[in-house]
């Protein structure tokens, strides 16, 4: 009897044992936050193809390693060679397509890698020359999404010095939220007014990766539960060829890759209080990098 | 006063009589040089340049050297004598490298001048020196210059022809040679000072100018051992004024003038300078009288070749083999012949006809040679030993050829002569690539701007030109708006340029076609004649002769409709190519002796 109340308690122990090593532990994963810092779809060649010598009238293959390293899913990816001489190096495929590739996440922490094959053969160079160096760029389109979320003090009673809530901070600086399209910047402006007030978000975004954002459209954005107004705002703002004008959407030029938004909402209550800033956004993306072949005799 | 005295007195009397005399005599050879150069200036503009001018202005470099050397107060011996030397070699022995000639005259000279030298304690070698000046502008005013260009091409650009042409070489030295004080007068003095700047500065500017404008290939001369005389130099300078053409600045600006055209001088000396240099061509060129039907037509056709763009081209960076033609002398050469009185002359002349052929084209080659007589003048027929026609083919070509004097001629052969090979060479085909990249249509300034930059770096050539193997001869095209550009909007109509080039040191003497092959690369022509990028070339007199650039066609093309659906830059290559016959010269000379 005593035997069994004696393995019953190494039970208990073992029991607790189990649940005290898997509340202590089990927060290392859920923790990683990819949503921070610079990141987007990569690309890298594979060694030897495609060579850095191509004979006359030989076959290559041009391999290429696409990481998408962004926390967010790329949807209709466009990976393509264009550029290419057809009189020197025929292409059988110069396009490849893929409707989605995952970002990083929980699930796949490394993001979705694919492996794009370009197949070509090459033709005779001019006369009795040398060489021929062929200047191509590989090329990438997407539209991808960022998010941002930041916790934020609102004090329409900016004067009321009994009320020693929290305190706003009128600039705030960010290094990214894991996508090339970033929020560097926010400006909170509170203009108190006598029933309540209102609260102005000055919010900068810019293209921080190293392709171009050729527009970017807002989601939503919300101060704790309820909805902003926002617009963007600045001289270089356009909107997209054959869209209805909006101004929830803007399209950047390739001199000045940033934007500029403001989101405002009125204040019922004047007490301090924090809360929660998101805001979400879809861009488009493009990417090209310039390389080249060399076709020798 | 003593006797002594008064010996003294009378000495020195007349010494400066002497002195006084010599001044005199000194600034009227001055004036002799200042207004000879003017008149033989004024004499070979208005009758061009001949033979007997050449011998007046050598009689001018003997009053020359006399100015010359009391101007820098030098010994006249030592002054004279390296320039009597000179010409002496040059105009009795005909410049002739000839151990005994140099031996006897630079002995000669070696011994005249040590022996003075000894007398004067060395102060021979520096009026020696300062007697080479006053020869080396009688060679400039006799045509240096236009020969140095005619053998060598060393100078080019607008400049060189009032070099040789504008610029009276003994006049500008009398001018400097005259004394500081040439008249009591001090208004003619400073004005003759005045002169002296002007003169000094004027052929420094224009030398300064020429050899900014120097063109860099300086070609292979042909080898000779014997320096060319005054007739060649005649000839070079006929030859150089004929290409120059036109009238010079100067006598534009008068005619302007002289019309009343003075609020706009500048643009009409330009159109009278473009006008007289179109009829020179007419004239000179294509020898038509001015005035008759014949001079309008051609200078209606001249004009109209003028507007056309010579457009040039690139020599292909990726291909460095030449294709070169060339006739080597070897020592089997002989360059002293000997012949028995009234008999004729057995020697054969053997050189060996090399090409390099790095793009292996199958030639037909037809040799021939003949003989001139370097003193006489007299043409003596040539035949090749052996077979005259040949089909070259390989990367590396190697033949002997051998040259005979025609045999009843060859009897009366004496002195020194020049042999001619000569090569025809027919089938030859020279070709050339355009590399152009195309945009997608679009509206949108910001978007074509990124286009545009983007097709920028995908080209592999940047200048804009057709690229061509270093042949002897290429076929330059550009096509664009502008036809420099090579980013091509399909949304535009194109122009399209052509011009011939003959880069060898022959003659381009048939051109049997030129095809630039734009539909493969989707263009057709949409204004203008198909003939713009397939057809002949009728070649004028002289036209193949001359190294550079010469106009072929122009027309407009459009790009296939295609093109204007592409949603990239897209790069292509337009090929094109030259059919031609060229023929290549190469005299060497000899010295027939009869025993």
């Amino acid at each position: 009897m005593r035997k069994r109340r004696i393995e019953f308690r190494l039970l208990l122990l073992l029991v607790a044992f189990v649940f005290i090593i898997g509340c202590g532990t089990g927060g290392s994963g859920t923790t990683t936050n990819f949503k921070q810092g610079i990141s987007e779809l990569q690309f890298k060649m594979l060694p030897n193809a495609p060579p850095d010598k191509i004979y006359q009238g030989s076959g290559f293959k041009i391999i290429v390693e696409a990481s998408n390293l962004a926390a967010y899913d790329l949807k209709g990816v466009e990976i393509g060679i264009v550029g290419l001489n057809e009189k020197y190096f025929a292409l059988t495929n110069r396009e490849q397509i893929f409707p989605l590739m995952a970002g990083k996440s929980l699930l796949t922490p490394i993001g979705d890698v694919q492996f794009l094959e370009f197949s070509g053969s090459s033709n005779m160079l001019f006369e009795n020359a040398n060489e021929y160096t062929g200047n191509y760029f590989l090329k990438a389109k997407y539209h991808s999404t960022m998010e941002f979320g930041d916790t934020v003090c609102i004090h329409p009673s900016l004067y009321d010095v009994a009320d020693a809530g929290c305190t706003v901070e009128n600039r705030k600086s960010y290094g990214g939220q894991g996508a090339p399209l970033a929020v560097t910047d926010i400006e909170e402006i509170m203009y108190p007014s006598g029933a309540g007030g209102e609260v102005e978000f000055r919010i900068t975004l810019a293209n921080r990766g190293s392709g171009m954002v050729k527009s970017v459209v807002l989601g939503k954005a919300k101060l704790g539960s309820e909805e902003l107004e926002c617009e963007f705002k600045g001289k270089d703002v356009s909107v997209a060829e054959g869209t209805v004008y909006t101004q929830k959407s803007v399209v950047l030029k390739e001199d000045n890759q940033g934007a500029l938004l403001i989101c405002k909402m009125f204040l019922k209550d004047q007490s301090s209080y924090t809360t929660t800033l998101g805001i979400d956004f879809g861009y488009d993306y493009e990417w090209k990098q310039q390389y080249s072949l060399r076709l020798v005799r | 006063m003593g006797a002594g005295d008064s010996v003294k007195s009378g000495v020195q009397a007349v010494r400066s009589g002497v002195a006084a005399a010599t001044s005199a005599v000194f600034t009227y050879m001055a004036i002799v040089v200042l207004l000879g150069g003017v008149g033989i200036f004024l004499w070979r503009y208005l009758a061009g340049p001949s033979n007997l001018i050449n011998y007046v202005s050598i009689i001018i470099c003997f009053a020359a050297l006399y100015a010359f050397s009391e101007k820098t107060q030098q010994q006249k011996v030592a002054v004279f004598l390296p320039a009597v030397i000179f010409l002496v070699w040059y105009f009795v022995f005909q410049g002739a490298v000839n151990i005994t000639v140099i031996a006897s005259l630079g002995g000669l000279f070696l011994v005249v001048s040590g022996i003075y030298g000894y007398f004067t304690k060395g102060g021979n070698v520096t009026p020696e020196l300062y007697g080479l000046l006053p020869v080396l502008v009688l060679f400039l005013d006799i045509g240096l210059i236009a020969l140095l260009n005619k053998e060598f091409n060393v100078t080019s650009g607008p400049l060189y022809g009032m070099l040789i042409r504008d610029i009276p070489w003994w006049a500008l030295f009398g001018l400097l040679m005259l004394p500081v004080a040439v008249s009591e007068n001090k208004a003619v003095s400073n004005f003759i000072a005045f002169l002296k700047i002007i003169g000094f500065l004027y052929p420094f500017a224009m030398i300064v100018i020429a050899i900014m404008t120097t063109a860099p290939g300086v070609g292979e001369g042909p080898s000779s051992f014997k320096a060319p005389d005054v007739g060649e130099f005649t000839k070079a300078q006929q030859e150089e004024l004929k290409k120059v053409s036109g009238e010079s600045a100067v006598t534009s600006l008068g005619w302007c003038i002289g019309n009343g055209d003075y609020l706009k001088l500048q643009d009409c000396v330009k159109e009278r300078q473009e006008t007289t240099q179109i009829e020179a061509v007419c004239e000179k060129q294509r020898m038509i009288k001015k005035g008759s039907p014949a001079f309008d037509k051609c200078f209606k056709e001249e004009k109209e070749k003028k507007s056309l763009v010579a457009v040039s081209g690139v020599a292909d960076p990726t291909i460095s083999k030449p294709t070169t033609v060339h006739f080597l002398r070897k020592e089997t050469f002989p360059q002293v012949s000997f012949r028995t009185e009234g008999q004729p002359l057995k020697t054969m002349y053997p050189v060996v006809f090399e090409m390099e052929n790095p793009r292996k084209q199958q030639i037909k080659a037809h040799f021939s040679c003949g003989f001139v007589g370097r003193d006489t003048k007299d043409n003596i027929t040539g035949e090749i030993v052996g077979k005259a026609d040949m089909d070259l083919q390989g990367e590396v070509i190697s033949r002997g050829i051998t040259c005979k004097p025609e045999q009843s001629a060859s009897a009366q052969m004496k002195g020194f002569y020049d042999v001619k090979y000569s090569v025809k060479l027919e089938g030859l085909v020279s070709k050339s690539r355009l590399e152009r990249a195309i945009i997608p249509a679009t509206t949108d300034y910001d978007l074509k701007s990124g286009y545009v930059k983007e097709a920028q770096q995908l080209l592999s050539s940047k200048s804009g030109a057709s690229m061509a193997a270093p042949d002897l001869s290429r076929l330059n095209f550009m096509i664009g708006n502008p036809p420099n550009d090579p980013v091509l909007d399909p949304t535009l109509d194109l122009q399209l340029f052509s011009s011939f080039e003959n880069m060898g040191d022959g003659e381009i003497i048939t051109v049997h076609n030129y095809n630039i092959d734009i539909v493969s690369a989707g263009l057709s022509v949409t204004d203008g004649s198909q003939d713009c990028v397939d057809g002949q070339k009728i070649l004028h007199a002289d036209e193949g002769k001359e190294r550079g650039v010469k106009a072929l066609s122009s027309c407009t093309v459009k790009l296939a409709e295609l093109y204007t659906k592409i949603k990239e830059p897209v790069v292509m290559e337009i090929g094109a190519e030259l059919k031609y016959d060229y023929l290549l010269s190469q005299k060497y000379g000899f010295e027939v002796k009869v025993s």
